[in-house]
């Protein structure tokens, strides 16, 4: 297990390297230079040259991606351009906010999807399984941001009893956490629904069952630990994304987090923001990644036998 | 079971998390002022960006040499007593006395050179300190400057830029420089900074520049969002907002509670044609002329800012220096389509890129509208600003553009307006100028010491780009709008959005 | 009549399926009595309702599409039609137990073996939950496996072993009845002969009575006193070893004991019943065999009676009617 953990800490390497080569390359190729956004309207020519020395942009893409990956493997995500501020201060003042966001909204989503998706699983073919599906499918198709305004147009400005935006404690996140949550609960419904549906027609249920197990216990610990495996995927890989930022709910709520911060620096034309903000990205999407794949141990016996080999 | 307790942990775990998280609200003894703004303030260094954004907020911290008065819309002079032009390239400045930073020690000479020092390193700021061959010191309050080259008759508002703070030499030499940062002649100090949230200013007493304010905390509160910006406003989570939309004018109007500022900004929209492109109509001025009779700039000002905005005739800025308010080019629907006609451009396609900027778009598509009633068919491109500014800056030749929707936001001075935009020269040179008359013109108006022969410099300039060369044809200046509720009161409205608070209290 | 003690006594059970496109009748009539302590071989083909009648009787059968009706449903003495949700589910495993036909899929791949044995236990004895993991560990010793892989998880035991532990599971209660519905058709032939040994003592030991459900003759023969034969949903005749084996009176039965291959004769052609199971959606009239009876008349398309040859042996065909009828097998 433990060398199972080292091998896939390893392979994140070559996969933040491919990243960060992805995302230089594109930026850099993409019109608009951060020199024209960051230069004052009224520059010389010479103050344009000074500006490029500052930020490091002499020499050719090559050079350039060459200076920025030897910083990178001495852990240095260089300085943003347009914030003059190391990549990595800027990326932790704005991830304690996001990694909230993620956690509580993926806890909604979670509180939606499963008691929506086993009843749905339930009592398929009925009434309350396509009421179960719509939900969901409303929940989905609703636009994160409409939804937000709506709830803020309703908590904050008609009943005034949550804040309108801003991180100050735990009444912000309230809303932010239900937009979000809501529109990630429907694809976490339907797999919990697939999920179930297939071990609900196993025979190992049948033989707990004719043991006299209650049906309640039968589903909630016989069957439903059965089906954790493909809700743990969707929920860890959920997670992982909300962990990117989600601009939309950032920007409506003026919540202080990593999608706004990386959205602005591709905007901007901040490669060494954007970048370095990819790349935590990545970082952090592996990571909770590999510890999905970790709980499947704890879940599944079967697969835990796998990882030892 | 087992299920249950990891989500309750989880819950726990996120509102653990929350509850550290953000700030406590302040005490109820304090007088706190939130103001929202739309984009993020990000350092605290005035001579490490140009940015609206950052310098709205660090003009409370720090002071210039001189600065915009915005009560009477003139120079003025803030740390300086007064100044004196003996030629235009030698000046003799006097500081005010009594000036204290907020770390006790007094506003000299030798803080004014050591700020000049520092802004040769940043890019931000050098490009106004390479204007100064030399600076020398008289006394702690007098010094003389030598300026390069022929000089400039309007130095005293290059001293306005916000990258030309003066810091306090005491300060940098005693602290580590995130810490003498801090420290400026300014009614406030910086207290707090929480990245994409919240910029937090306290008072600073020992401030002797302003008057005392009953203000004890002034909060910049980010709030992306124009409709969510609203909202705080009308629930009394913050005192004033930036930029509110369009549709909230008239709630903002009539709310009991609330008000409507505003300022016409000293920014001109037009659109602009590319004259150095292959294609021969646009290289035309007869057909530039054309165009400028053809449209109704009253339409676009309606469908660009639903009216709000105040449609120019010259291509100058009203309030920039030596403006004349000319007759411009009218709106005369039957000349045009007869110019058209006479010059084969009936029928023809021409190409026409701007940014995604709402504004912008809607500026665009009007145009293509009217051009269509003449025959005339514009293909429109938006793209990503930044995309959009190296376009128009590169070479005309080969850019592929034609014609352009641009915006210009120039300083008071003359100057300002003409020399990155329209000398042959220049950074900003949208609509490729290249025409040595215009160039001594705007060379000679600059280094000119009479008003009068100024004044009938930048007229003549006003009058050819406006009726003769037509590069530009300016569309509308438009209005600048700041919501506020009338619980404070002294906010000064700045038409390049450096909106001053430095007078701001709280009605009590 | 006598007073039998029965630990199941089941008459005229009918269940059917109905879904959009059909109903199924998958048990028509069926009627089974079983003596305490007796085990009896419930025999047919794939098909012919065995396994729907085995859940019948645990009352697990899906409803809906299920449709269960019967006149008397009794196991232990207890009237199981009647029964609530609690009651049944304490019966379930202790009074009567079922042993599943796969044993690759019987068991919940993410419980070890012990916990699955041990939650049978504490669901229905009253001990607490360390003395339901010992007795797990001692059923598991009793079915021929080392108690100390109790910790175990089911992938790790061959198909053989996990069918022991299957029957641990059923058995670790005690349970008055034990349904076997083939336990041993999905294991080799070696093993099969273990399993059926370790069940035949278990049965001693524990006076378990037993329905054996199966297709195989020659394990009726091996561990049961005797035998029902089903065909489309009922029993067509029934009796002890001895009336079925060497007094076979059904056409059927004829037919079954035809198929199958003699080992002492090895060039003899194999007989096979010719046609085949019918449609239980569209059942024949009258006797639902009578499609593929060497002996069929119009008589049998009508209703069918059942025939008491003797206390022990009955047969449901009105070809009994007449007086000289008999099959070739008879009287062997």
């Amino acid at each position: 297990m433990i060398r199972y953990i080292v091998k896939r800490i390893l392979l994140l390497i070559p996969v933040i390297l491919a990243v960060s080569f992805v995302v230089y390359f594109l930026m850099d190729l993409a019109p608009g230079d951060v020199v024209s956004m960051l230069a004052p309207q009224d520059a010389t020519p010479e103050q344009i040259e000074q500006l490029k020395e500052e930020l490091n942009l002499n020499g050719t893409l090559i050079e350039r991606y060459g200076r920025y990956i030897l910083d990178l493997l001495h852990g240095d995500l260089g300085d943003s351009y347009m914030q003059k501020r190391p990549v990595m201060e800027l990326f932790a003042e704005r991830f304690p906010a996001t990694f909230k966001l993620a956690l509580a909204s993926q806890v909604v989503a979670l509180l939606i999807a499963l008691p929506l998706g086993i009843t749905a699983a339930r009592r398929r073919g009925t009434l309350i399984d396509g009421a179960s599906m719509i939900t969901a499918m409303i929940g989905v198709s609703m636009p994160s941001f409409w939804l937000a305004l709506l709830l803020i147009i309703l908590f904050s400005s008609k009943l005034g009893i949550l804040p309108s935006g801003g991180d100050n404690g735990f009444a912000s996140l309230i809303m932010p956490a239900i937009a979000l949550g809501t529109s990630q609960a429907g694809s976490l419904t339907r797999i919990t629904r697939s999920g179930m549906l297939d071990v609900l027609s196993s025979d190992y249920l049948r033989t707990a069952r004719a043991k006299g197990v209650p049906e309640k216990t039968v589903i909630r610990k016989h069957a439903l630990k059965n089906a954790l495996i493909p809700i743990i995927t969707i929920f860890g890989s959920n997670l992982g994304n909300a962990l990117g930022g989600a601009v939309a709910i950032e920007t409506v709520f003026s919540w202080p987090g990593v999608g706004r911060l990386t959205t602005t620096a591709v905007n901007q034309r901040d490669t060494i923001l954007a970048t370095g903000c990819i790349i935590m990205f990545t970082l952090f999407l592996n990571v909770t990644l590999l510890i999905v794949d970790i709980a499947y141990a704890f879940v599944d016996p079967r697969i835990k036998a796998q990882y030892s080999k | 079971m087992k299920r249950l307790f990891a989500v309750l942990m989880c819950l726990v775990l996120v509102f653990g998390m929350a509850a550290c998280g953000g700030p406590s609200e302040s005490g109820e003894t304090e007088n706190v002022v939130t103001i929202a703004v739309a984009d993020e303030f990000t350092t605290f260094d005035p001579m490490e960006t140009s940015a609206e954004a950052n310098q709205i907020v660090q003009d409370l911290v720090f002071d210039m040499l001189t600065d915009t008065d915005l009560t009477k819309m003139e120079n003025a002079g803030e740390l300086l007593e007064s100044w004196e032009m003996v030629s235009p390239t030698e000046w003799n400045f006097k500081l005010k006395e009594g000036i204290m930073f907020s770390d006790g020690t007094e506003c000299n000479v030798d803080d004014v050179f050591f700020s000049f020092e520092r802004g040769k390193e940043h890019s931000a700021a050098s490009g106004y300190i390479a204007k100064m061959e030399s600076w020398e010191k008289i006394d702690d309050y007098n010094f003389t400057i030598k300026l390069v080259g022929a000089g400039d008759v309007d130095f005293n508002y290059t001293f306005a830029a916000n990258q030309l703070s003066v810091f306090s030499k005491e300060a940098f030499e005693s602290m580590p420089e995130e810490d003498a940062l801090k420290v400026g002649t300014g009614l406030y100090m910086f207290d707090e900074f929480v990245s994409g949230d919240h910029v937090t200013l306290v008072k600073n007493e020992k401030c002797t520049l302003y008057p005392q304010t009953n203000v004890d905390k002034l909060v910049f509160k980010m709030i992306p969002e124009a409709a969510a910006r609203m909202i705080a406003l009308e629930n009394g989570e913050v005192d004033m907002i930036m930029s509110p939309d369009a549709t909230d004018y008239e709630r903002l109007r009539t709310t009991e509670g609330l008000q409507l500022l505003e300022v016409t900004g000293r920014t001109q929209h037009f659109i602009c044609f590319n004259q150095k492109s292959p294609n021969e109509f646009i290289t035309n001025p007869e057909f530039r002329k054309a165009v400028a009779y053809a449209i109704d700039k009253d339409e676009m000002i309606l469908a660009a800012w639903d009216g709000n905005a105040v449609k120019s005739t010259s291509v100058q800025c009203r309030d920039v220096e030596f403006y004349v308010d000319l007759e411009g080019i009218p709106y005369d629907a039957a000349k045009a389509q007869a110019m058209f006609e006479e010059l084969g451009a009936v029928g023809q396609t021409f190409k026409l890129v701007t940014s995604d900027a709402a504004h912008r778009v809607k500026i665009a598509e009007n145009f293509q509208a009217q051009m269509a009633e003449y025959g005339i068919t514009i293909e429109c491109e938006f793209m990503q600003q930044a995309a959009l500014m190296e376009l128009c800056t590169s070479d005309g030749t080969t850019s592929g553009t034609e014609i352009i929707v641009m915006s210009w936001t120039p300083g008071k001075n003359g100057d300002y307006m003409y020399r990155n935009t329209t000398h042959s020269t220049g950074g900003r040179n949208y609509a490729q100028f290249n025409d040595p008359e215009i160039d001594a013109l705007i060379d000679k108006a600059a280094g000119c010491e009479d008003k009068e022969e100024r004044a009938a410099l930048y007229k003549e300039l006003q009058e050819t780009l406006t009726y003769d060369i037509v590069g530009w044809i300016p569309i509308a200046q438009h209005q600048i709008y700041v919501g506020s509720n009338d619980r404070i009161e002294g906010v000064l409205l700045h038409p390049a959005l450096v909106h001053s608070f430095k007078y701001v209290s709280v009605v009590e | 009549m006598s007073e039998k003690d029965l630990v199941l006594d089941l008459k005229n059970l009918n269940v059917k399926f109905v879904t959009e496109d059909a109903t199924v009748y998958a048990i028509n009539g069926l009627n089974m009595e079983l003596e305490r302590g007796k085990a009896i071989g419930l025999v047919g083909e794939t098909g012919a309702g065995k396994t729907t009648t085995a859940l019948s009787l645990l009352r697990l059968v899906q409803s809906p599409p299920g449709v269960v009706e019967c006149d008397k449903m009794e196991i232990n003495g207890k009237d199981v039609l009647t029964m609530g949700i609690k009651d049944l589910e304490s019966m379930r495993g202790k009074d009567i137990s079922m042993i599943f036909q796969d044993p690759m899929t019987a068991l919940n791949p993410v419980f070890t073996v012990g916990e699955q044995i041990a939650e049978s236990v504490f669901l229905h004895e009253n001990c607490t939950k360390e003395e339901a993991n010992q007795r797990a560990i001692e059923m598991l010793e009793l079915v021929g496996i080392p108690g100390e892989r109790a910790g175990e998880y089911p992938h790790q035991f061959s198909g053989g072993m996990k069918q022991r532990v299957v029957i641990a599971i059923a058995l670790a209660c005690h349970p008055q009845l034990l349904i076997a519905d083939e336990p041993t058709t999905a294991l080799d032939v070696t093993i099969q002969a273990q399993v059926l040994d370790m069940m035949k003592n278990l049965r001693e030991q524990y006076q378990t009575s037993l329905i054996m459900i199966t297709h195989d003759l020659g394990i009726v023969a091996e561990i049961c006193d005797e035998v029902a034969v089903m065909y489309a949903g009922t029993v067509v005749e029934k009796g002890t070893l001895e009336d079925v084996f060497n007094h076979t009176k059904h056409p059927y039965t004829e037919g079954l004991f035809n198929s199958l291959p003699n080992i002492n004769d090895r060039k003899a052609k194999l007989t096979p019943i010719k046609g085949l199971m019918p449609d239980p959606s569209n059942l024949p009239e009258g006797c639902a065999f009578h499609p593929r009876c060497p002996y069929a008349t119009e008589a049998c398309k009508q209703p069918q009676h059942l025939r008491q040859i003797s206390d022990t042996h009955y047969v449901v065909c009105d070809r009994y009617n007449e007086p000289d009828f008999h099959i070739e097998r008879e009287e062997k």
